[in-house]
């Protein structure tokens, strides 16, 4: 081995990727650039990876074609069929509580109101709850009862309304043939005058 | 960068405790980055959508696993990568080759050549993507980390759950396939 060899470190020492890829510390840094000072093969490959990483970067990144959903968006609620099959698996259960429940209430009489214990509050009570739903009655028909007549109305004023137009279509009709019968008579009598001034002029030759 | 890490470590704190909208920003802060991850992964834009949308559903869901709100990143691309591979693992049948080992599967051979004189900007990035499809998929993931997400090699451990080593081989090895097969375009690009 020459003693230039000697004199010169191995270039494999050095981890040019990592310092290309400003993975190097300080003192890394330092003694790879000293190096490719000297050393003409390690500043190619130092350029070639930088050129390299120029070129990588030329792949941008995209915009996602639609945004991440949040965790508060509605799509994460559960839909109704999952609703569903939840309400299913929790049906059996509250039944099975209100079985129980039933059982211990009709074991314990002494936790059923009697007629007697009736208070005039209840009847108040009960008394109000009949109006409300015979209001509520009469209003749900006052209501139906409007919409039918609103109907019946647009329909009388749609029949109207066409009828109007069937006769003023009628009527422009009418005039449009007025007009053309009028065009008509003239075009006749036009051509019966050039056929007398034709006649008049063969009969003069 | 540290200023941003900060403020991602208090927002990964306050949605923790169940913070919503911290938990919002986050996902705002951080989609787009995933989203291009796994795309240069799965190479498939619905499924890279489908794919980021499961990450940030299940970052939410294990949130309270990560240890250190400071390696919420890391933490994150971990869960993108299981997602990503996951996924190509599924898609790929038994004993199909990866696309490193089969390059002529996956690279078509019409397009810009490299070193043409007419290749455009737009066409360099077509190369450097179709240079990327001839690694295989831990080599491809190593570049990306790496040159595109930035990571540090420690941080790309934790990310593929592997020795810094291990990394920085599969990165290395990528590297210098990619310098051969882009070699005329760089050569184009730097003059």
């Amino acid at each position: 081995m020459s003693r230039q060899n000697m004199q010169k470190p191995p270039c494999e020492q050095f981890d040019l990727k990592a310092y290309a890829l400003g993975e190097a510390s300080a003192a890394e840094r330092k003694t790879i650039e000293g190096h490719a000072a000297a050393c003409g093969d390690c500043r190619a490959e130092l350029e070639s990876l930088g050129t390299l990483r120029t070129a990588m970067m030329s792949w941008a990144d995209e915009e996602p074609p639609r945004r991440i959903a949040f965790v508060s968006d509605k799509v994460f609620e559960p839909r109704w069929w999952q609703r569903w099959n939840l309400a299913q698996m929790l049906a059996p259960a509250a039944l099975a509580a209100l079985a129980a429940f039933a059982v211990v209430r009709t074991q314990t009489p002494q936790a059923m109101p009697s007629q007697a214990a009736i208070t005039s509050a209840e009847i108040e009570k009960r008394v109000a709850d009949a109006v409300a739903e015979r209001v509520s009655v009469a209003v749900k028909q006052a209501v139906a009862e409007s919409e039918a007549r609103q109907q019946t109305q647009a329909a009388q004023l749609v029949r109207a309304t066409e009828r109007r137009m069937r006769q003023e279509n009628t009527q422009a009709m009418a005039q449009t043939m007025a007009v053309m019968d009028s065009n008509f008579e003239m075009l006749r009598k036009r051509e019966a005058r050039y056929l007398r001034a034709s006649a008049d002029l063969g009969g003069r030759q | 960068m540290i200023f941003r890490e900060v403020e991602d470590r208090d927002l990964v704190a306050k949605a923790s405790r169940g913070n919503v909208d911290a938990y919002n920003l986050l996902v705002s802060r951080w989609e787009k980055r995933v989203f291009n991850y796994i795309l240069r992964l799965v190479r498939n834009r619905e499924d890279a959508l489908d794919l980021s949308q499961d990450v940030f559903l299940k970052a939410y869901q294990n949130l309270g696993k990560l240890d250190d709100a400071a390696r919420f990143a890391p933490w994150l691309y971990r869960i993108a990568h299981n997602e990503s591979f996951s996924l190509l693992r599924r898609k790929r049948p038994n004993g199909e080759e990866l696309p490193g080992d089969n390059e002529a599967a996956v690279l078509p051979h019409s397009g810009p050549r490299f070193g043409s004189s007419t290749m455009l900007p737009v066409e360099t990035s077509i190369a450097v993507a179709r240079a990327m499809e001839r690694l295989n998929e831990e080599q491809r993931e190593a570049v990306v980390l790496k040159i595109y997400e930035g990571f540090k090699f420690e941080e790309m451990a934790e990310v593929l759950g592997c020795p810094v080593s291990t990394v920085k081989s599969r990165l290395y090895t990528a590297l210098d396939l990619l310098k051969d097969t882009l070699a005329p375009v760089s050569v184009r690009g730097k003059a």
